[in-house]
């Protein structure tokens, strides 16, 4: 099945995908396409450019967030005190970290902090729908 | 001052060199001081059969008093030798260390750098790849758009990989 066929599949069979998806991303091209894609798979979308906008907005919509895809390069807050913040809101708060490079250490890091996943860039959108499926059945 | 030092550089060189020919040179030096005193003696007509025997006797042990000054000084030049050796290789170690996790360094946050705007070429073209899929020049465009991105991204990884792990 070539990548083509792999997107129409998931077109098909998740737009009813009805979740909550906060996007952290200070990237706006990214945060553009990755807004298309997952609207696209029928998700409603909040976005923000940083930690601190990340915790704004989880807060803003108390139980409505059902999975937060944060960048880990972000301007002020880091990633690990943004996801900290969001584990104190809500402990069980679904959340995957997309990243281009992430230490050993800093993964590890990532994952006590509350990290659900971690997604390597440049990924391509079916992986990454694939990856907030998974975390989202979870 | 200077001359001096230069004497004894030449002394321990050539006691490292030849630590058997320099205790030899010891043994001639005292043996001629004994001899001349010796002779001042006989000239003097108070010399004995024990001065000789003084001085005779005592040859064997100044020439393995002098071979073990020589070989003291040789020992301690090669471990001072092997000390430097090893401070430089220490230092050689550290440099190499110093630059490798530069390069380190350099090479994450150009990972971190390069592998955004490529998740944006990857997503736009699986983005693009929908809209033209009845178009096959475009296809095949994007197509190669897609090899030569992850080639880029490739480059990285695999230069950390060999180089820097």
């Amino acid at each position: 099945m070539n990548e083509m066929q792999v997107m129409e599949t998931i077109a098909r069979t998740q737009t009813n995908w009805r979740e909550t998806i906060l996007i952290v991303e200070d990237d706006e091209p990214l945060l553009g396409l990755l807004r298309f894609f997952l609207d696209d798979a029928g998700c409603n979308v909040l976005s923000a450019k940083n930690g601190e906008e990340a915790v704004d907005t989880y807060l803003k919509h108390p139980g409505e967030i059902d999975l937060v895809l944060t960048d880990l390069g972000l301007p002020g807050l880091t990633a690990k005190d943004e996801i900290s913040m969001l584990g104190r809101i809500n402990p069980n708060v679904r959340i995957i970290c997309a990243t281009g490079y992430i230490e050993p250490t800093l993964r590890t890091e990532m994952f006590q902090a509350g990290a659900k996943a971690i997604i390597s860039k440049p990924y391509a959108p079916q992986e990454m729908l694939q990856k907030v499926r998974s975390v989202l059945d979870s | 001052m200077k001359s001096l030092e230069s004497a004894v550089e030449s002394l321990k060189g050539l006691c490292e060199k030849y630590p058997a020919v320099v205790s030899g040179y010891f043994l001639v030096g005292y043996s001629f001081v004994a001899i001349i005193r010796l002779l001042i003696r006989a000239k003097k007509g108070n010399l004995f059969v024990e001065d000789l025997y003084d001085v005779f006797s005592a040859l064997p042990f100044m020439w393995l008093l002098a071979l073990s000054i020589v070989k003291t000084i040789h020992e301690r030049s090669r471990l001072r030798q092997i000390q430097k050796e090893l401070a430089r290789e220490q230092l050689q170690r550290q440099i190499t260390e110093i630059q490798l996790s530069a390069l380190r360094e350099a090479e994450k946050a150009l990972q971190h750098r390069i592998n955004n705007p490529l998740a944006v070429i990857a997503l736009s073209l699986s983005r693009l790849k929908r809209a033209v899929q009845l178009d096959h020049v475009l296809l095949d465009g994007t197509n190669d758009i897609e090899c030569a991105s992850q080639r880029i991204g490739s480059v990285l990884t695999d230069f950390a990989r060999t180089q820097l792990r």
